[in-house]
């Protein structure tokens, strides 16, 4: 059975016909290429309700933005998204503290096998699958609600809509992650109350 | 019967000898200094649209002509323009610079009609004279559409308008007044921009002149040649450049000193002979010929000596003389030390300032030819001399500066070539026939990829070796370092692809729903060798020894490329070619190396032309500033906007480029990087069609 | 005899209908038992009308529910205006069980009002939320322990069983609605009481 995780390759020297996508193409239903960074980008935006991960090229060429500027517009957008870096250039020269502060989810060189370069792609797909944050993620975007009706409200005023509560958890504000804290401390209290075992 | 011709005859000389307005207007202005002229005034009216005040007026106050002069030497055409070299008329002594007989041809170039009018000093008599050529013309034509005969006139039948007008008695000069009548003749401001260039070769350019050269040019319509003096920068061309001077008040005097690898400017006290200033630049053989061809007037010749502002007499008498300047001070009489090379009188130019007040002690010699020799005098040949070793130690020290090289990523590529070259063997052991000869060219890739690696390893490591280089080269090499980079990511860009596709082929081979993509990726990996082959071909040509180096002229290049070497595939492919080269610019290099880049230029217009009409390539030459651009265009099918960050990548193709251009640009980009240049695509002269890549080329670092 | 006030800020913006919600099921529970009530709603909701009010049932034990906004150290109206704080009723409270569904106020008010003469004060000690698309839960969970108290139960024994039904629900949603569930959990692990010094929870009932 083939993963429903949307693959997202931002490389403009990448076709479908290239061994990597042929490969991925063999485990995942949908393998999406763009050669620009600004096609790439709007595709991710409209699509964040599905899971995505991305694979972008670091050495963008032209006017494009560079690999770091297109990591961080990713994160404008959510941090729940696994980006993998990739690159043919020599990484003892490409400044790291943004790929640390924007959670690049690992950094690949190009002529890695092509079997090494699905193995991340794997790990990140199975910390989608089981990521708290992203499994909030998912609860959340599959509840009836109107989207941008009050959904929580705390009793001294503040309220969220289920839009907010969505971007809170992507971003991983103060709030989003207090809402994974919660989920986990739950867990916690129910292993304590004795209503559930760990291997249920 | 007399010999007599018509004026497309006088045409036809004139095309020989003046090929365009700006060098007609260059003639011009040599005329005026070579008449001892002190200021010269070029001045632009309307140019730039035609109509009844258009014209240009060449004014200066030099010796002038009688009307004797007018009518038996002006008016005389004749193509002598060989003359050996003389010297203008006394007190200055100037190094005539004029082709003699081409005056008259430069004013026909440039206008309809002339109006001369010059005096002399010592008359007071104007001399004017009108020359309409547009009669000439006229005449010529009827002479075209009728039979001749007895009543049809000739050239040298027409009775041009002479007359005299008052002038003062001390009043002397020409003035050259043109008339521009056709819209051939319209100047824009790139024009004059390009005739200020030109201009600015017969100014002196150092601070000392005896007789100075002043030229100032006015233009009615362009706000940046209001009234623009002309100066020349080719000092600037020196290889290197010291000032020395002295402080009264400390009493101190500058002197050099090289000292572990540098050469520095230290104080001392204040010697015997007095304080000096003293400024000496020094010209390798490539800055002595950019000084040249950049400034007319005058030669790389030594040391002179001024004396509160004016050039003492020992020197200026072996000026005038113009035998061969006599080594007043020494500096080559000095015996061969044996240690390091010695530079000479002719690569350097100085001057030494002293006063009659603080430097009493250094005496003209009564025979006008030395200085007396007194103890000072001695001291300050010797202070001189100390200077200029210290400079020849410092010259020698970076000649023999060795770099520090780095050579093992190539070693690296060498062995994943090496292991790939194993995979292919195994994979080959299990394929189908057809598949089999496939690998076969692919395995003949690689071998031959694995025997040029090797070559590049084993170049790289006998350049380590080298020490000496040739002096002469000014415009520097990609550094060792950046080579082994360059072709390191070269290598690994293109062994990567090749990674994934034989991985390809172990992990998935076989599979029936796979064949396609199997073909499909041997060819690319075959492909991919090829590049790569060539990219390591490219880099290689870096690391050509000396003996391949050569002085030439990039200007003449450019035009024998185009207009002989690559003459067949223009006629063929009928390609008009527009070439404008006239500023020089010797270098010492590899010839082929710049042969190689315009051949890429000139391979993608032609692939760029394929569907256009009326095809053109264009190439301007030019000296800017202190860059050598060029200008290279056409008007094809030029490059989509979103490509142009692009095409200079080393694996850039569009569907568009049949055959893929696959490393041309990215080859031409590097070797123009190499010399410390730059290159980019501008807006198409030709918009809204075409390309048009300017590289510039500096040569001063 | 009134002996009861609910204070219930049912016009506020976002959970008025909440509050509302909230005042009608407290009332609902004292229609079956022989207690006259009386309600306050957002417009009567002031410090002095609370003070005057409160001053004529408090010479003997009386509820005083609220179901409003709140911060640390007051009840408020309309989530700025306090009607009740540590600075100018909170003395009027002795006799009074204080039991109140809002954030934050058992932190400070309830130690403070309980100091000054309460009997009684149930709260929560910090920020508390409502998932409104569970209205009815958090309203049965919110009025156990006044429902408790009502009916003659001890202090003690209202706890308990307030945490009893949040549990109740925690266990009942959380496989469905993990949010819900750990929000209740929240609320629960929030939620305090203050008696005065030395009485014993098991033995003071209303």
């Amino acid at each position: 059975m083939k993963s429903n995780i949307i693959i997202v390759v931002i490389d403009d020297l990448i076709d479908e016909r290239s061994p990597l996508v042929v490969k991925l193409n063999q485990e995942y239903e949908q393998v999406s290429i763009f050669n620009n960074s600004v096609e790439g980008l709007k595709f991710i935006k409209d699509n964040l309700d599905s899971k995505t991960i991305v694979i972008l090229d670091l050495t963008l060429s032209g006017d494009d933005d560079n690999g770091h500027i297109v990591l961080e517009k990713i994160r404008a957008n959510s941090f729940l998204i696994p980006v993998l870096i990739w690159t043919a250039s020599d990484e003892k020269q490409e400044p790291f503290a943004d790929f640390i502060n924007n959670r690049a989810f690992a950094f690949i060189k190009q002529s890695r096998p092509v079997k090494d370069i699905l193995k991340i792609v794997n790990e990140a797909a199975i910390s989608l699958e089981t990521d708290v944050a992203s499994s909030l993620e998912d609860w959340l975007m599959a509840q009836p609600q109107t989207k941008d009706k009050p959904y929580m409200v705390a009793i001294n005023g503040k309220s969220f809509t289920v839009e907010e509560m969505l971007n809170e958890i992507r971003m991983q504000s103060l709030i989003g992650k207090e809402f994974s804290y919660k989920l986990n401390k739950l867990t916690i209290d129910l292993l304590t109350r004795n209503k559930e075992k760990l291997d249920d | 019967m007399k010999w007599n011709f018509d004026v497309s005859t006088f045409k036809l000389l004139g095309r020989e000898l003046i090929t365009d307005k700006i060098t007609a207007l260059f003639e011009l202005v040599k005329n005026c200094y070579d008449a001892n002229a002190d200021q010269v005034e070029v001045i632009y009216n309307n140019v730039s649209k035609i109509d009844d005040y258009s014209k240009i007026i060449i004014k200066d106050d030099g010796i002038g002509m009688s009307l004797y002069d007018i009518r038996y030497k002006w008016m005389i055409v004749g193509t002598n323009s060989k003359r050996e070299q003389k010297i203008s008329p006394s007190p200055y002594f100037r190094k005539v610079v004029g082709e003699k007989g081409v005056g008259r041809f430069a004013v026909e170039k440039l206008g309809s009609k002339l109006l001369i009018k010059t005096t002399q000093k010592g008359t007071s008599r104007k001399v004017c004279l009108e020359l309409d050529w547009s009669v000439y013309e006229r005449m010529s034509e009827d002479i075209a559409k009728n039979t001749p005969n007895k009543n049809t006139k000739l050239f040298t039948d027409i009775e041009n308008d002479c007359w005299i007008e008052a002038s003062d008695f001390d009043e002397q000069g020409t003035e050259l007044i043109i008339y521009l009548s056709t819209s051939d003749q319209v100047w824009t401001e790139l024009d004059i921009n390009q005739a200020v260039k030109e201009l600015s070769k017969l100014i002196s350019p150092l601070k000392k002149s005896e007789f100075p050269f002043l030229i100032t040019v006015k233009s009615n319509e362009f706000e940046q040649f209001k009234s623009k003096e002309i100066t020349n920068k080719a000092i600037g061309f020196a290889t290197e450049k010291i000032q020395l001077t002295s402080d009264l008040t400390k009493g101190t005097q500058e002197t050099l000193i090289f000292d572990q690898g540098q050469l520095l400017v230290k104080s001392i006290e204040l010697q015997n002979f007095g304080p000096i200033n003293f400024e000496l630049n020094y010209f390798n053989q490539d800055a002595k010929r950019l000084f040249k061809s950049n400034f007319k007037g005058g030669d790389i010749d030594g040391i002179k000596i001024y004396r509160d502002g004016v050039i003492t007499t020992p020197f200026a008498e072996s000026e005038s003389k113009d035998v061969r300047k006599r080594d007043i001070l020494g500096i080559d009489k000095r015996r061969y030390s044996g240690f390091f090379d010695k530079v000479s009188s002719q690569d350097l130019l100085g001057y030494i300032e002293i006063t009659n007040q603080e430097n009493p002690r250094i005496k003209d010699a009564t025979n006008r030819q030395d200085f007396l020799d007194f103890p000072e005098y001695k001291a300050l040949k010797e202070f001189i001399i100390y200077q200029i070793e210290q400079l020849e130690k410092y010259l020698t020290y970076i000649k023999d500066e060795k770099k520090s090289q780095v050579k093992t990523q190539l070693v690296t590529a060498e062995n994943d070539i090496i292991k790939i070259e194993r995979l292919l063997n195994q994979i080959s052991e299990k394929s189908s026939p057809e598949l089999k000869d496939d690998l076969k060219i692919v395995i003949k890739g690689v071998k031959g990829l694995k025997s040029s690696v090797n070559r590049g390893v084993r170049q790289f490591t006998s350049l380590q070796k080298e020490i000496v280089r040739k002096e002469n080269i000014f415009m520097s090499l990609m550094s060792l370092q950046d080579y082994a980079t360059e072709l390191a990511h070269v290598v690994r860009t293109s062994l990567g692809k090749i990674i994934h596709y034989s991985e390809f082929f172990k992990t998935d081979f076989p599979n029936p729903a796979y064949e396609e993509l199997f073909l499909e990726y041997a060819h690319s990996i075959f492909s991919e060798m090829s590049n790569l082959d060539k990219a390591i071909d490219f880099m290689l040509s870096y690391a050509r020894s000396e003996n391949d180096f050569e002085t030439f002229d990039i200007s003449s290049l450019i035009k024998k490329l185009l207009n002989v070497s690559y003459k067949h595939i223009f006629d063929k492919e009928n390609i008009a070619v527009q070439i404008i080269a006239n500023d020089s610019l010797n270098i010492t290099h590899n010839k082929k190396f710049f042969e190689d880049i315009f051949e890429n230029l000139i391979t993608n217009s032609v692939k760029a032309l394929a569907q256009t009409k009326d095809k053109i390539i264009k190439c301007s030459a030019i000296i800017e500033r202190e860059k050598f651009v060029v200008y290279f265009s056409d008007n094809g099918y030029g490059i989509p906007e979103e490509s142009k960050g692009k095409v200079f990548d080393i694996y850039y193709t569009t569907t568009n480029n049949s055959g893929g251009a696959g490393i041309g640009l990215f080859t031409v980009k590097k070797r123009i990087e190499a010399l410390k240049g730059n290159i980019e695509i501008i807006e198409s002269e030709f918009y809204p069609v075409g390309t048009t890549f300017k590289i510039e080329l500096p040569f001063n670092q | 005899m009134i002996n009861t006030i609910i204070a219930c800020d049912s016009t506020d913006v976002t959970l008025g209908d909440f509050f509302l919600a909230c005042a009608t099921h407290a009332k609902s529970i004292f229609d079956k038992i022989p207690i006259m009530v009386l309600e306050i709603h957002s417009q009567h909701l002031n410090e002095i009308n609370i003070g005057l009010k409160v001053s004529s049932l408090n010479h003997q034990n009386f509820i005083f529910a609220a179901y409003s906004h709140g911060g640390e150290d007051c009840l408020v109206v309309g989530a700025t205006d306090p009607y009740v704080s540590n600075v100018l009723n909170h003395t009027i409270f002795n006799n009074g069980f204080i039991y109140t569904f809002s954030c934050s106020s058992g932190k400070t008010l309830g130690a403070l009002l309980v100091n000054q003469g309460a009997k009684l004060f149930i709260g929560y000690n910090k920020v508390i939320y409502v998932i409104l698309s569970e209205v009815a839960i958090f309203v049965e969970c919110a009025n156990e322990g006044l429902r408790i108290l009502a009916f003659g139960g001890s202090v003690g024994e209202a706890l308990a069983g307030m945490t009893e039904k949040y549990n109740y629900y925690i266990d009942a949603l959380y496989f469905k609605d993990f949010f819900t569930a750990s929000t209740l959990m929240e609320n629960r692990d929030a939620l305090v009481a203050h008696t005065g010094e030395g009485v014993d929870r098991d033995l003071l009932t209303f």
